[in-house]
């Protein structure tokens, strides 16, 4: 699910840096470094223009600067029980795993539709009913997430596809 | 017969009844037992009564409490040494008690037959204990005139016949599980009390005997009791037992009314010593002569530890099947054999004694441990060897013993062997894991893991756990477990009727409830212990999880997991991490693809797996940043990199080790390996570089900004200036400083890099010389120039701009370069050639007009005063004696002192430059130029450089220098008028207030004053003072010191 949320970062410039872009440094240095990124809980997808740069402070040392970025963001938070969709991006026996954004998820066997079963000499290896729902590396499905975990900088997930509407998308 | 029923003492042993094979053992001959007396013990006893008449049955019972007496006489033969386990407990059965061959009848059930042979097999000659099955006991006087029923039984037998063995077992334990179990209802619901032994029971008593001999004894009462029944003589003891070895060794135990029965029974055995009495065990302490302790089972491919024979006792084992029966197991044990070695050759056949000999006595010395050598056996044993065994593995059969793949094949009894406290060492286990070589070890390694993990798994039931009551009357309802006191736990209901309500619930109904999706770890139970993993999957109590380590679903028990933090750790108790890179020998590193207790997992640089145990690895490599291989293209790798393999699997990853051209792969997708695969940096093509991404997202604003790093080939810092064009050297008349040609002049005609051509003046030759070793000189008048080779001092003009540069090796110049009383102070050489009076500078201080320059130039620090002094000689007079004495003069002349002071160090100050161009020009401009606001810049460096050094240095050195200087001076009266005023005007208000500045533009208009044109001060003295009242005013005003 997507939200707005309130964001803060602190960047550390050094002081080679100080001068008239100063704030253009700041400006690039949020959008690489936020934009896309993880906290474990949530994914910046992106960082919305108006932010508010608190005044520098020189740190005692290494005569760095400290700024306090205050900005807006556009986040993503998965939640368990979510419909999402995603790319397939590895098929084995065990079951399949899913891109959703930044999200990574595992459909297990035991998550897949009994009726879809592994076809492992079919190139590439495939989960398929052999009927028109063949799930290979690459293909668009919609799952739902049965359970996650973070970690520092990444999110996993449990995926399933053994309900209604879910499993491969016709494109 | 009195007895007394011992089995609720030690009931809640029984009862906790365990599945496990060998534990069936117990049961089915508890059972047979149980069931054997009744018909034996003539007098009163009837099976089926034995609830109903406790008291009345007194072996009975105990029999079943221990283990049967046929039981231990089967062991006989072999048990005489210490037997730690619970059949220690000896019973002495009455013999009437058994039933006579003969007098087994038809419908003896096949169940009791099969305990029968076993029986026969093990008792050897010993009489045999016939079972007969309690239901036989029963029909017979139901039914036996009907014939009908007599076929019935015989199609059932027919019937039975068919199951096998190990299905007979387990119903026959079932069938009487439950009857054990109602019977200790029972006796849990009101004869608890009764049957424990009272004042009224027969009494203990505890007789000595020879130590290993117990048994022995045993038999021989038995035989005895036997010889009285059968004479129709009254037996006066109940029992007779002895608890085996370890520290009840040597005593044993017989039960009877008096003293005297025991005495008539027992005396004339042998080995029993009468003489040192009997000893009468107390009431409370009777029952703990029957405590039995529970076994745990055995489970196949466990590690066990071996109590018998002598040979291998402590020896680690590894189960290789245990026997349906539940008796025998079979181990597989590392051989300790001499293949002869260390006896004689005549008296081949005496082996067999001794080594009976030995299982009695302590072995004196028994081989190592070795695993089983063919050739060491043919060497003396040829005879005893065969080789056997149809299948590929070879087997031998060494006297009478199998061994296989080296190791030592055994059928053992269960209770030879012990699973508790195996605790198996790493040198031990590395015998189970080295001999494997198709990677079996592995497996043996990981079994051996479980068997000590399993030991160190604690409860499994935390507060906090949702649980569901699976059994019982309360079966379905759902909770979090509150608090764990023992065996019971207490709940909160979660759902349901009794939702909020706390309830009570034993372990045994409880498991854990867990939902897909969570995220879990493995506490105990398996080799999967400290696994953490996402449910995928439920079924009944077994659960699926996805590792998080190892992306590979494993499947385990409930029990076995606890709810995970939000944490992947594995233990924490390991030096290695996950993807740690270790050096495993010297010429072999691998990286860690798990890590457990004992053993971590490793892919080595050829990409096999292998398991290690810790204290193999010699050290964690870690990364080497700087690290490069080059890929199939010729392109540059580096870590994190995102490579992919030409050809093979075609698999992708990112490098996160480089060694030695080989890379250690990472990608998450993969399952095998923990997602890491090793590979030849040859076989790779880079697909993107670390480093170009990170140019895309831009420099890191922590570190040094890039664009005004050095450039350079080697980015070091600022070359030195490099002189383009013609060298300026390049006829210079040099000296030569030093080498063979040291003090010739010469003229420089070419120069390279460090070094010079120089033609000589005194003979035509040139020489080349380096370039430090050469000085430039003035061609007439033979004086060093300044020619740093840098800058040649070209002009005056730069002087303000060029200060700092120029001035900063000689603005010590200015105070030391005594040399340059001349004007080196402006610019040594245009000194001379300057506004005219430069070229004397020299000799200025004769020169009294400039005497406060002069001054200047010759010194620095004095020369302020010199200069000062010129200018202020008026006031030197007083000044001289007062201000530097003391007067309040003073001040002024300190400040004085600070303007002076700043003549040394203002060399580097634009100041300076101001002032020379003060001299020079108008002035005006030139302090302009050191700043759009000159005073600020004065101003500010001044208060705090300047005034401080002013007192001390003054006040010492002025004196002197006024003095010497005083002589000059009177020489420069016409420049005096002037100059007092100016300077002494400025210097007593400066006195009190912020002399410096003021101090200098005292000076500077003084100065100004001076050799240049009266008008110069004057627009100078506006300039940069304007903000300063008082200095022009002073200067115009003020003449006087106060």
């Amino acid at each position: 699910m997507f939200f707005l949320k309130e964001l803060e970062k602190t960047i550390q410039l050094h002081p080679s840096y100080f001068g008239p872009l100063i704030r253009s440094h700041i400006h690039r240095e949020l959008l690489t470094k936020e934009e896309g990124s993880s906290t474990g809980k949530f994914t910046i997808v992106c960082v919305l223009d108006s932010f508010d740069i608190s005044d520098g402070q020189v740190i005692p040392g290494s005569g760095a600067a400290e700024y306090t970025v205050h900005y807006k963001a556009i986040v993503w938070r998965p939640y368990k029980g979510e419909v999402m969709d995603g790319v397939v991006t590895s098929v084995m026996r065990a079951g399949f795993f899913v891109d959703c954004g930044s999200l990574q998820a595992f459909v297990g066997r035991a998550m897949i539709p009994s009726d879809i079963h592994f076809d492992g000499n079919a190139t590439p290896p495939q989960w398929t009913d052999n009927g028109d729902q063949i799930v290979e590396k690459g293909t668009s499905i919609r799952i739902k997430i049965k359970g996650l975990r973070s970690e520092v900088d990444k999110m996993y997930a449990i995926g399933t596809m053994k309900e209604d509407y879910l499993g491969p998308l016709q494109n | 017969m009195s007895g007394y029923d011992h089995r609720s003492g030690s009931e809640s042993e029984d009862d906790d009844f365990n599945p496990e094979p060998m534990v069936d053992e117990d049961d089915v001959a508890t059972t047979g037992n149980a069931k054997r007396k009744p018909t034996v013990v003539a007098d009163d006893n009837d099976d089926d009564e034995e609830q109903a008449a406790p008291r009345k049955e007194d072996d009975a019972d105990e029999e079943d409490e221990e283990e049967g007496a046929g039981d231990d006489v089967e062991n006989d033969d072999d048990d005489d040494e210490d037997d730690e386990d619970e059949d220690e407990d000896e019973v002495v059965a009455r013999p009437h008690k058994r039933r006579k061959k003969t007098k087994r009848n038809i419908f003896v059930d096949v169940e009791a037959e099969v305990d029968d042979e076993e029986d026969e097999e093990e008792e050897g000659d010993d009489e045999v204990a016939e079972e007969v099955h309690p239901d036989d006991l029963l029909e017979p006087t139901g039914a036996d005139l009907d014939d009908r029923r007599h076929r019935e039984l015989d199609m059932k037998r027919q019937v039975n016949a068919q199951k096998d063995a190990e299905q007979l077992a387990k119903e026959l334990d079932e069938k009487y599980r439950r009857r054990e179990m109602q019977r200790a209802q029972k006796a849990a619901a009101g004869s608890v009390p009764m049957a424990l032994p009272t004042v009224n029971d027969p009494s203990i008593w505890g007789l000595r005997v020879r130590p290993g001999k117990e048994r022995e004894v045993i038999l021989a009462i038995t035989k005895r009791i036997d010889d009285l029944n059968r004479a129709g003589q009254p037996v006066k003891i109940y029992s007779a037992f002895e608890r085996g070895g370890g520290t009840m060794s040597g005593y044993l135990y017989v039960e009877a009314d008096a003293k005297q029965d025991i005495i008539q029974i027992v005396e004339t055995i042998p080995n029993v010593f009468m003489g040192q009495g009997q000893i009468a065990i107390e009431v409370k302490e009777r029952p703990d002569l029957l405590r039995k302790r529970k076994r745990t089972p055995l489970e196949e491919g466990g590690f066990v530890r071996m109590v018998r024979p002598a040979l291998y006792k402590g020896d680690l084992a590894k189960v290789v099947e245990v026997h349906a029966n539940g008796l025998d197991c079979t181990v597989q044990l590392v051989p300790r054999l001499d293949y002869g070695l260390g006896e004689d050759a005549n008296a081949a056949n005496t082996d067999n004694k001794r080594k009976r000999g030995g299982n009695f006595g302590r072995t004196v010395d028994r081989p190592d441990q070795k695993l089983f050598n063919e050739a060491e056996a043919k060497k003396k044993h040829m005879k005893h060897l065969n080789l056997g065994g149809s299948t590929g593995q070879k087997t031998f059969t060494y006297k009478g013993d199998d061994y296989q793949n080296g190791y030592l094949i055994k059928d053992v009894r269960i209770n030879f062997v012990t699973s508790e406290n195996v605790k198996p060492s790493m040198e031990e286990m590395q015998f189970f894991a080295v001999t494997g070589a198709d990677g079996t070890e592995t497996l043996d390694l990981i079994a051996v893991q479980a068997a000590q993990k399993a030991a160190q798994s604690g409860s499994s039931f935390v507060s906090g756990d949702s649980v569901e009551i699976y059994d019982g009357e309360q079966k379905g309802i759902r909770g979090t477990t509150v608090s764990v006191t023992g065996d019971i736990v207490t709940l909160k209901v979660t759902e349901g009727e009794l939702k909020g309500r706390r309830i009570d619930a034993p372990v045994k109904t409880l498991r854990k409830l867990f939902r897909e999706g969570d995220h879990v770890k493995v506490i105990g139970g398996s080799k999967y212990i400290d696994e953490v993993g996402m449910v995928t999957k439920i079924k009944n109590d077994k659960i699926t999880l996805l590792c998080d380590s190892t992306q590979a679903e494993i499947t385990v028990f409930s029990k076995d997991l606890k709810r995970a933090a939000d944490s992947a750790t594995l233990g924490n108790d390991s030096d290695f991490e996950l993807y740690d890179l270790v050096q495993i020998d010297a010429s072999t590193v691998g990286c860690v693809i798990k890590v457990d207790r004992e053993v971590l997992r490793v892919v080595d640089q050829n990409g096999n797996v292998r398991s290690i145990i810790h204290s193999q690895v010699s050290s964690v490599v870690g990364r080497n940043k700087n690290a490069v291989a080059t890929d199939r293209d010729g392109s540059e790798i580096r870590n994190d990199d995102t490579v992919k393999e030409h050809g093979g699997e075609g698999r992708q990853g990112k490098v996160i080790y480089i060694h030695r051209g080989i890379l250690f792969i990472q990608n998450r997708e993969l399952v095998e390996n923990g997602g890491l695969f090793v590979t030849r940096s040859t076989n790779v093509a880079t697909m993107a570089a670390k480093s170009g991404r990170a140019q895309a997202t831009g420099p890191d604003l922590g570190a040094l900004n890039p664009a005004l790093q050095p450039q350079g080939p080697n980015g070091s810092t600022m070359p030195p200036p490099r002189s383009m064009g013609r060298d300026k050297l390049i006829g210079k008349t040099v000296k030569i400083r030093s080498g063979p040609y040291k003090t010739l002049l010469g003229i420089v005609k070419d120069t390279m890099n460090d070094e010079v051509r120089i033609e000589l003046h005194t003979k035509n030759k040139q020489i080349s010389i380096k370039r430090t070793s050469v000085k430039v000189i003035d061609p007439i008048t033979g004086n060093d120039m300044d020619f740093g080779g840098k800058f040649p001092n070209r002009s005056r003009g730069g002087f303000a701009g060029a200060t700092p540069n120029h001035n900063g090796g000689r603005t010590p110049a200015w105070g030391t370069s005594s040399r340059s009383s001349n004007g080196p102070s402006w610019g040594t050489p245009s000194g001379g050639r300057t506004p005219g009076w430069g070229g004397g500078g020299g000799r200025t201080p004769g020169w009294g007009g400039d005497g406060g320059r002069t001054a200047y130039g010759g010194d620095g620090g004095r020369t302020a005063y010199g200069g000062g002094d010129g200018s202020r000689t008026a006031y030197g007079g007083d000044g001289s004696r007062t201000a530097y004495g003391g007067a309040s003069g003073d001040g002024s002349r300190t400040a004085y002192g600070g303007a002076t002071s700043y003549g040394g160090n203002d060399g580097s100050r634009t100041a300076y430059g101001g002032f020379n161009a003060g001299g020079r020009t108008p002035g005006g401009p030139s302090w302009g130029n050191s700043g759009s606001n000159p005073k600020p810049n004065l101003s500010a460096p001044t208060p705090a450089s300047y005034n401080p050094p002013t007192p001390g240095g003054y006040s010492a050195s002025t004196p002197s220098g006024y003095g010497a200087y005083s002589a000059p001076t009177p020489g420069g009266p016409l420049m005096d008028a002037p100059t007092p005023g100016n300077f002494s005007a400025p210097t007593p208000t400066d006195t009190s207030a912020n002399n410096p500045p003021r101090g200098y533009g005292g000076y500077g208009g003084g100065y100004a004053a001076t050799p240049a044109a009266a008008p110069t001060p004057g627009a100078w003295a506006e300039t940069p003072w304007g903000g300063a009242p008082e200095t022009p005013a002073p200067s115009g005003e003020d003449p006087q010191y106060e």
